[in-house]
Formats: C-alpha cells, structure tokens, sequence
C-alpha cells in the first residue's frame, strides 16, 4: 500500500508541502458528526421497536391507561419512513469528508423529524401524564453537543415549543384533551390557563437551564479540543522542522566527507595519473577512514532522531516481517559474499505476518543485527541463520550466528551507546558501536522486546518478539 | 561525446566530477547555483543536466529546479540526473533513492549518490545518453 498523504509520507512531505501543514481536523470533526448521525438512525430503529412494544401494552392492556395503539402504529410509520430517507441521504454523505455541512442539516432534519412524533406522542399519551418531556431535553442535550451554542438554543427553543403544544392546543380548545389515566389533576391542567402557563414555563425553564448548563460543558470541551488542534498543528510543524534540521546536518556533515571519498575515488581509478604502490595504500585508507566517519555521523544522527521520536509521529503501516526478512537476508548475502559467509534464509517460503511498525525503521533494525551478525562471523564459515517462530498474536524472528559471541559481562552492555566488547573490537575495528543502540530504540518504538543469548567463540542469537496483526495490505 | 551541464555548489565535487567527465571524452559546463538555471542550460546546451539536491540557499532548491525544467517545453527533455549526499544507503527516515523518482515528486531521468563512483556515474550517464 503506498500512500501518498502528506501526512503519513513524512519525508516527501518535507518538500511538498513546505508551508502548509495538511488540517486533518476537519475530516475528525466530518466523521465525528457522521459518527453521531448514525448512531442517530440507529438508535431510532430502537425508538421504533420501543414504539411497537407501546403498541402491545397498549392493545394487550396490561397498564390501566387509555392508550390508541393506532397512535403508536403511526409514530412507528413515519419514524419508519423518516429513518429511510435519513438512511438513504446519509449513506451519500457518511463516506465524503468534506461535506460537514451537510452532514449538520441531515442531523438537523433528524432532530426536527423526532420532534414532530414526540409531539403526536406527548399528545397521544396525556401529555403531563408521562415524562416525555424527557426524551425531548435528551435531543436538546444532544444538539448542545453537535452544533454551535446558538444554534443548540434555537433548538432547544423548538424542542419546548414543541413538547408545550398539544397542551397548548388543548387550551385553547384546537384538539381534545386526552387523558390516558383520567385523574382530576391532569382535567384541571387542561382547563386552567394559570396551570398550564405555570407548567409550559417551568418545563421552559428546565430546558434552558440544561441547554445552559451542557453547552458550557461543551463549550469548555470544544476550547480544550481546538488547542489540542493547535498543539497537534505545532508538533506536526516542529517535526517538520526537525526533520529539516536533521536533513541539513546531516546534509552539512555528511558533504565534506561525500568531496573527500570522491578525490579518493578519482585518484584510486587514476584519474589524475597512476599512483605509487604506497600511495594507493593510503589513498585507500583514507578512504575506509570517510567511510567509517560517514558511517559515524549516520548513526549518531540517526539515533538522536530516534529518541526524539514518538510513537505518534512514525509512519506505522501494516507491514510484512516475511518479505522485508527476505529483502535483507538478500542483501546481508550481496554482504556476506566477500568474506564467503553463507545467510541462511529460514523465512523463505512462510505465508505472510504482519505487524504494525515503520517499514524504514524495521528495515534497520534487521539491517543491523544481519550486519553484527555477518561482521562477527569468521570468514569461509561464517553462518548467519534467519527464522521466524509465531504463536497467536505474536512472532518471533531470530538472527542467529556462529560468530565470535559476547562475554557474558558484556551482555548487558551491549545496548549501551558506543559500546564494544574486547573481542568485539580485536575481530572488527571498524564498527561505531551505535548499532545495537539504534536496534534497541527501533524495538521500544514498536513495543517489541529483544532477546540475547550467546556463547563465547559459538556465536550469538537476537530474537525480537513482536505483536502480530491480521493485515491483507501491506506497505511495500 | 555529450555536453554536460553540472549544477552544484560544491567545487570540489564539481572538481572531481570535472576530472572524471573530461577524462572520458565529455565537455562541461558548472553552474554553483539554480539561479535562472533555463538561461544557462539554453547558453550550454547540455546532452544531460547533473544536479545536486540541497543549495546553501534553499535545502529545496534541486528539487524546485528539476520541477521548474520538466514543465519548461523547451528544455524537459533533457535528461537530469540527481546528486545526493543525503540518501537512503543510511536507512534513515529520510534521504532519497532511485525510487523516489516519480512525475510529481522527483521528475527527473536518474538518481546517484555522493561520493561519486566514476564507474556508476558513466554507466549511468551511458544508460540516460542512450548508449548503454
């Protein structure tokens, strides 16, 4: 899978987009308003189903309430339909990031549609003789939470408006009063205007005191939202900086030495006249001298940037331990060929398993142990054995040599930064002592763990045990 | 033999590529900066451009003049083979390889690394002239 976002293609998007930090925000608060605009419709099929069990007490006549179930029968159809239709435009809506506005009024039809069968249900229902009052303050809470604080009141202003009028319109004589339970309380709401009024405006009150009291909530939640935005806009820009700032260095350090191996390149292949036997000797270890301080300063760069890393900003994709083993295993054998040391690739025909990790990072964890083991390894016998044990969930891959091994004093320092053992040194000078290092960074990042175990003088075996996912796209 | 137009700010790469360009039969010309790069590749008329990533001006500027030449009409067929001390040897995090080379990203014919090996950038420079 390659995927070319400039947030998750880090180093591209060092030079892509150099100005503007891609806003990943909009899509969170899109989906987030989709989220809740199918929670909606779901939860309304559950309304539904509620409606028709009100049908059956109604018709069954468990309760003593004088209840139409044909009330119910027509609130369940035109939730029914309405829940359709909402169905039908979300689906065009819920899979297009841009379109939050949209996606504001669908929410808004939805509110506005409940509000018309809680009303005919208020009504249906004797209106004050049951808390439905309570499932129009649950919409009210629920539009203080998606839309703007302005907005939210002007619902919450339906919503009274709404849950008031059958009272309202019984008053004044519009539609019958209808009582479920016949008490003399709820005759006397219905024909004094100083009780109705009395209770239309308290219930008003209710609302507008929850609308006030969860829209400062949510007021508070969205500030806190937008300046973790912000944050996570300044870390995205000073990683990008950072990465410049370590490309640069890397690029100021790295050149001077990159203009010495050249000269040295030229001279070697007698460019400018054919050298004595001495001097093509030193000639050729200045050159191995560039090579090492190259290598030196890629490592201590690339450690630094390691421990400045977090999780959050690693490019983590499904990837497959099989085909990079194989791809290093490869080249540890291009590596390997000089000195005739054979890398045993164990892996070879495994089916696929995957991880989460940094494909560049898990890359030069392999690429190292494969080079310390290969390194460590005597010439002609040299073996390097590459396998991978899976149990559920998780996979082992060991990296395994016959090479000089470690003393075991040393093995706890081995991780440590410029770190070489006495034996480590005497049979391979030229290593910086950073690898190990780098190799223990990449294996916490990915919430791995590493094992050691070796033998002076039979060799050394790292495993690395990793989490597993199941995965059908990998990165590369 | 080819005109080759070297663009970088490092005299002594520029030096050594010098030596080993000539030696072989090529003619070449330097630039030390991307400035008004068009005119000068119209002045030298290059079989091949050689060019390096990161100026001291802008760490971006190889890459915005290797846009710039592949939308020019008159000089976008020109091969351009980019120069990097930054690349992806190190399997760093960053840095550039071959791969990278794409329409959008990185328009360009070739890619090589600094130091320069004489025998890589001739079989290069062979493939792009079309005598590989």
């Amino acid at each position: 899978m390659v995927n070319d976002s400039p947030v998750t293609r880090k180093k591209h998007s060092f030079f892509y987009n150099w100005g503007s930090v891609t806003t990943i925000f909009p899509d969170i608060r899109t989906q987030e308003l989709a989220a809740r605009a199918t929670w909606f419709i779901k939860m309304r099929w559950l309304a539904i189903l509620a409606c028709a069990a009100g049908a059956l007490i109604a018709v069954t006549g468990i309760v003593p309430a004088d209840v139409n179930p044909v009330d119910f029968l027509i609130t369940i159809a035109f939730l029914s339909l309405t829940n359709l239709i909402y169905t039908k435009i979300g689906r065009n809506l819920f899979g297009d990031k841009t379109r939050s506005r949209e996606l504001q009024r669908l929410l808004l039809w939805q509110m506005f549609g409940d509000f018309t069968a809680l009303s005919f249900l208020t009504y249906s229902l004797g209106c004050i003789e049951t808390p439905m009052g309570a499932l129009f303050m649950a919409h009210i809470i629920l539009a203080t939470l998606l839309f703007s604080r302005w907005r939210s009141l002007m619902i919450a202003a339906a919503g009274w408006v709404y849950a008031s009028a059958p009272l309202l319109l019984e008053l004044a004589g519009i539609i019958p009063v209808n009582s479920i339970f016949k008490s003399e309380f709820r005759e006397a709401v219905s024909h004094d205007p100083g009780i109705t009024l009395g209770f239309v405006l308290a219930s008003g009150m209710v609302y507008l005191f929850c609308w006030y009291l969860v829209s400062e909530i949510s007021s508070s939640l969205k500030l806190r939202e937008r300046q973790l935005e912000d944050a996570h806009q300044m870390l995205i820009r000073i990683d990008r900086e950072k990465t410049q700032s370590t490309l640069l260095a890397t690029h100021e350090l790295k050149a001077p030495f990159a203009a010495i191996k050249s000269y040295v390149y030229t001279l070697r292949d007698g460019y400018c006249g054919e050298l004595p036997e001495k001097a093509r000797a030193v000639v050729t270890r200045i050159g191995k001298r560039c090579d090492q301080i190259t290598d030196r300063i890629t490592d201590i760069i690339h450690l630094s940037n390691l421990r400045t890393l977090v999780v959050t900003e690693m490019n983590l994709v499904p990837v497959n331990l099989i085909s990079l083993l194989c791809e290093e295993a490869g080249e540890g054998s291009l590596i390997g060929k000089s000195r005739n040391i054979k890398i045993i690739n164990l892996v070879e025909n495994r089916a696929p398993i995957y991880i989460m990790g940094s494909y560049d990072h898990l890359k030069t964890l392999f690429s190292n142990l494969i080079q310390n083991a290969i390194n460590y390894s005597p010439d002609n016998t040299g073996r390097v054995v590459i396998s991978v044990e899976t149990s559920p969930g998780k996979a082992e891959v060991a990296v395994q040599d016959n090479g000089i091994g470690i003393p075991k004093d040393a093995l706890d320092k081995i991780f440590n930064d410029h770190f070489r053992s006495k034996n480590a040194v005497a049979h391979h000078a030229g290593g910086t002592g950073l690898g190990l290092s780098i190799v223990k960074e990449i294996v916490v990042l990915h919430g791995a763990s590493i094992q050691v175990e070796s033998i002076v003088g039979r060799g050394s075996s790292f495993t690395v045990r990793f989490d597993t996912i199941e995965a059908t796209q990998e990165k590369k | 033999m080819a005109n080759i137009l070297i663009v970088d700010d490092d005299l002594d790469i520029i030096d050594s590529l010098k030596m080993i360009l000539e030696s072989n039969g090529h003619r070449v010309s330097v630039k030390t900066d991307t400035d008004n790069l068009v005119e000068s590749i119209r002045a030298a008329s290059p079989d091949l451009i050689i060019l390096d990533i990161i100026f001291p001006e802008d760490p971006n500027a190889g890459f915005a003049a290797a846009r710039e030449l592949h939308k020019n009409e008159e000089v976008k067929d020109i091969p351009v083979l980019l120069l990097s001390a930054v690349n992806q040897q190190s399997n760093m995090s960053f840095g550039f390889s071959e791969t990278d080379i794409s329409e959008d990203f990185m328009p360009v014919k070739g890619f090589i690394e600094k130091p320069v090996e004489p025998a890589v950038l001739l079989s290069k420079l062979n493939e792009l002239l079309g005598k590989a």
